[in-house]
């Protein structure tokens, strides 16, 4: 660090060595035979000859800069991290409720296990903008192309960190990262050595997580775990149970090798069963009436990833991924079952000085089997989907300092849906200084139609009847529905004055085209001993939008013992249907993502042992779905009585004992959020 | 009388050296004693047998400046065998060396390194935080001004390297990003 210091220094410094040439003269003068050679070497040659202890009782002129690695300052996007650390002090058990801390994110608890999250707006229940992934496994089912999240769990102590970048990460992802990528990143199987018993309880939920690492000869790792969350019902407006209670157990492993030759292997898998109830309508067409009724979703799964990464010099490597992913989702009638076989390769060298490419190629297959219902079908039952594609990125370091650099990349994918779909991307870094750095972006990213968008029939809705003969409106996919677009234009800037105090901010515009709608089609009458009209509305991609938005986010921690963090989220979205849709319902989605977001969190250790933290939340009102804004208060207090046991009282949704976040739009009824307390002991051994 | 003169001369000489020496090394650069750090390190490090010269090479840069050329030469760990002193560039082969210090422009690089080093003798060292639970054997660090290093004995281990219970009693152990 360039200063006063330094200067001083190098003064005394010169000071010094010349009274000891003045004092070398004289002894010259004195004897005869001169003084031993290592007298005349430099300093740093006499350093040497100092003994460790003794090198370690001096003190250095010039503390250094702090290097920490600046991974996340350098990076061209809207990224954010949640690290083990922010997710052990959240007291939170679930992934998605994790997300809610990132700053720009849209995330609503709408009953027990479903949520709607997504970034930069179109907010849903069924949100298919973003791409989410395990140690790169993807999350989300090619059936809607987004997560069942009541299926979805992972050992919260085990997750190194979540990624959460916001915009468009087609160029490297591939399809469907139109608003958004989110990476759950797991630990290395060496950093979980030894055993953990966690497990809590409250009036809401009860879980509980056994896991063990240990070593496997030299050279490998592997951990083990087991775990089961049990959630209670949330209430109805009335103060009724809402039947949406959810129940998962899991088990599974993850074993790391690092082998000679630059070679690293990951094997890893889990198995999971979970059923979560919901309330759905029956219909009945003797007379036309609609019911609500209780169901189960049971879901069945598992995966098994491998992963081989080979560093063939300090600056090049390549890593080969294959995974395996089976789940079986049914409830009622429906029956849904999917194998996916997933293959990735990316290489990564640098090119001279000022070349870091990256480009891969990927290959996935995946197959449904739908038992058809007269409620849900697809037709075809069966279908086995292909996608193939590779990528590259090139970061180029634009002038001498590499302060600035250039990023172009692209992805070209096929579908078996919409053929050939090209995502590239641009991005500018520019690092001012060691402090900020200001970054902008343009992209094109798509989301490809799913297999409910081009093959589904979903009955939804009873309307009046017509001549005694009920009316029945049913969704119906179309093979020919095209994919989604957007063109994104972001810029950020990033400061970080000190490693306590960062400040993020980002806009963005996007322009998407050819949303997709929902068109009436002409009613047909089903002949049968209770005949019926069904009503279609099918998909059509009559419709473009605008959304732009501004996400600001801060981190000060003005000593080690208290920190805060804050963020806002401004978001405008203006939604346009063709003017040949007839689909009046695509407007009021603008209204389904709050206009205004604020967080604030705030962390107190007032003691080595003890560690406290509140969250507050601002979510605006939902306009579309009658959901009155909110403010939202989580708190948690951790106590380590040993270095190995640590107890939390963790509380929730702490200023409303029930209150709405999103409203079931699929659903006859609408849950609300309850306040909940969750104390938890964790032991590790 | 003249050589009993001669003796006293050397010994105030030598003595007037040593305080004139002292001072200046209160407030030696941190690079200048890094190298020196390194240097002593590799005498209590025990290499596979039929290792090579003890190979210094410096990767990202040369962060120590003239004091790394001043460690070209020195007998290291005993006076038959001569240190080696090689700046490398991005991307050329480490497993010539013996030591390798990865300074801090070629972090992103980490990974990579402590991949190709593994069961190939060299060890690795650093002076970034964070480097050692990453996987570098030796990583310094300041505290009060102070240098101190800590060491990834598992890695090390891995590594092929035996090190000396007396470099252990002075270093921070650390292991992988271990959960708390």
């Amino acid at each position: 660090m360039p200063g006063n210091a330094p200067i001083v220094m190098n003064r005394n410094l010169q000071a010094l060595r010349m009274s000891r040439r003045l004092l070398l003269f004289f002894c010259l003068l004195l004897q005869p035979t001169g003084v031993s050679a290592n007298v005349s070497a430099d300093d740093s040659a006499s350093l040497t000859d100092y003994s460790l202890e003794q090198l370690m009782d001096l003190s250095v002129a010039v503390t250094s800069a702090a290097r920490k690695p600046q991974k996340l300052e350098d990076a061209a996007a809207a990224i954010y991290v949640i690290t083990q650390e922010d997710i052990r002090r959240s007291g939170m058990t679930s992934l998605p409720e994790l997300l809610r801390m990132a700053p720009g994110m849209q995330v609503a608890h709408i009953d027990g296990s479903t949520w709607a999250i997504s970034s930069r707006g179109f907010n849903a229940k069924n949100s298919d903008n973003l791409l989410v992934m395990l140690d790169g496994r993807v999350l989300h089912t090619p059936t809607f192309t987004g997560v069942y999240w009541d299926a979805q769990d992972v050992v919260l102590e085990d997750i190194e960190r979540i990624e959460v970048i916001r915009g468009p990460g087609g160029a490297l992802w591939g399809a469907n990262a139109v608003s958004g990528v989110i990476n759950i990143i797991t630990k290395s199987a060496s950093a979980t050595q030894g055993g953990l018993v966690s497990g809590g309880g409250g009036n809401f939920e009860r879980q509980g997580t056994v896991r063990y690492g240990g070593k496997i000869n030299e050279t490998g790792n592997f951990r083990i775990y087991a775990r089961n969350i049990a959630q209670d019902n949330f209430r109805l407006a009335s103060g009724a149970d809402a039947h949406d209670q959810r129940d998962l157990r899991s088990a599974g492993f993850r074993a790391d090798w690092g082998l000679a030759g630059g070679n690293s292997l990951t094997v890893q898998g889990d198995t999971y069963a979970s059923d979560s109830d919901h309330t759905g309508s029956a219909i009945s067409l003797s007379p036309p009436s609609s019911t609500p009724i209780g169901y189960t979703i049971d879901q069945k799964g598992g995966n098994l990833l491998t992963r081989w990464k080979r560093a063939l010099s300090t600056t090049s490597e390549w890593t080969a991924q294959f995974y395996y992913d089976y789940y079986e989702r049914r409830y009622l009638n429906v029956d849904e079952r999917r194998d996916t076989y997933d293959l990735d390769f990316q290489h990564r060298f640098l090119w001279g000085d000022a070349h870091d490419i990256v480009w891969g190629a990927g290959y996935r297959q995946t197959g449904d089997r739908m038992d058809n219902t007269i409620v849900v079908a697809f037709d075809p039952a069966r279908r086995d989907d292909r996608v193939a594609g590779a990528f590259f990125q090139d970061e180029i370091a634009l002038n001498r300092d590499k302060d600035l650099h250039l990023i172009v990349g692209s992805k070209f994918e096929h579908n078996d849906y919409t053929g050939f779909e090209h995502q590239p991307n641009v991005r500018l870094r520019w690092k001012l200084d060691e402090q900020r750095t200001v970054w902008t972006a343009l992209s094109r990213a798509v989301h490809t139609p799913s297999r409910t968008d081009a093959d589904g029939l979903v009955t939804t809705t009873l309307l009046p009847a017509t001549g005694g003969i009920a009316n029945v409106m049913q969704l119906q996919g179309n093979p020919a529905v095209q994919s989604e677009h957007v063109r994104a234009f972001e810029a950020g800037y990033r400061i970080h004055p000190s490693t306590r105090a960062q400040m993020d901010v980002s806009a963005f515009y996007n322009a998407h085209r050819n949303l997709m709608t929902i068109e009436p089609a002409d009613p047909y009458l089903v002949a049968g001993a209770q005949p019926y009209r069904i009503m279609p509305r099918i998909f059509y991609n009559k419709a473009s939008a605008t959304t732009y938005g501004l996400e600001w986010s801060g981190n000060w921690q003005p000593s080690d013992k208290w920190q805060f963090k804050a963020a806002y989220t401004w978001l405008q979205m203006n939604i346009r249907r063709d003017a040949d849709s007839l689909d009046t319902s695509i407007e009021s989605e603008v209204g389904r993502s709050p206009q205004n977001q604020f967080q604030l969190h705030v962390f107190h250790s007032p003691s080595a042992h003890v560690d406290l933290s509140g969250a507050l939340y601002y979510v605006d009102s939902l306009p579309s779905l009658n959901v009155p804004a909110y403010v939202r208060l989580d708190a948690r207090i951790g106590w380590r009585i040993r270095r190995d046991l640590e107890l939390s009282l963790t509380g929730r949704n702490l200023l409303d004992s029930r209150q709405p976040e999103f409203v079931n739009t699929s659903g006859p009824r609408t849950s609300e959020v309850s306040r909940s307390l969750f104390g938890a002991a964790t032991w590790r051994f | 009388m003249a050589l009993l003169t001669t003796m006293t001369m050397r010994l105030l000489c030598g003595a007037l050296l040593l305080l004139a020496l002292t001072p200046a090394h209160a407030v030696p650069s941190e690079y200048d004693l890094k190298a020196a750090f390194i240097f002593q390190i590799a005498k209590f490090v025990e290499w596979p047998a039929g290792s090579a010269p003890p190979r210094l090479c410096v990767l990202g840069g040369n962060p120590f400046g003239a004091a790394l050329e001043a460690l070209r030469g020195k007998p290291s760990p005993s006076p038959e065998r001569k240190m080696e002193v090689t700046l490398l560039d991005m991307g050329a082969d480490i497993r010539e060396c013996s030591m390798l210090f990865i300074a801090s422009p070629a972090e992103r690089h980490l990974e990579r390194i402590v991949a190709i080093s593994r069961g190939a003798g060299i060890l690795t060292i650093g002076d970034t935080e964070g480097f050692a639970k990453r996987g570098a054997m030796v990583n310094f660090y300041l505290e009060n001004g102070k240098v101190r290093f800590e060491i990834n004995l598992d890695v090390a281990r891995q590594g092929g390297l035996k090190i000396s219970s007396k470099l252990l009693s002075l270093a921070r152990i650390v292991d992988f990003q271990q959960d708390r």
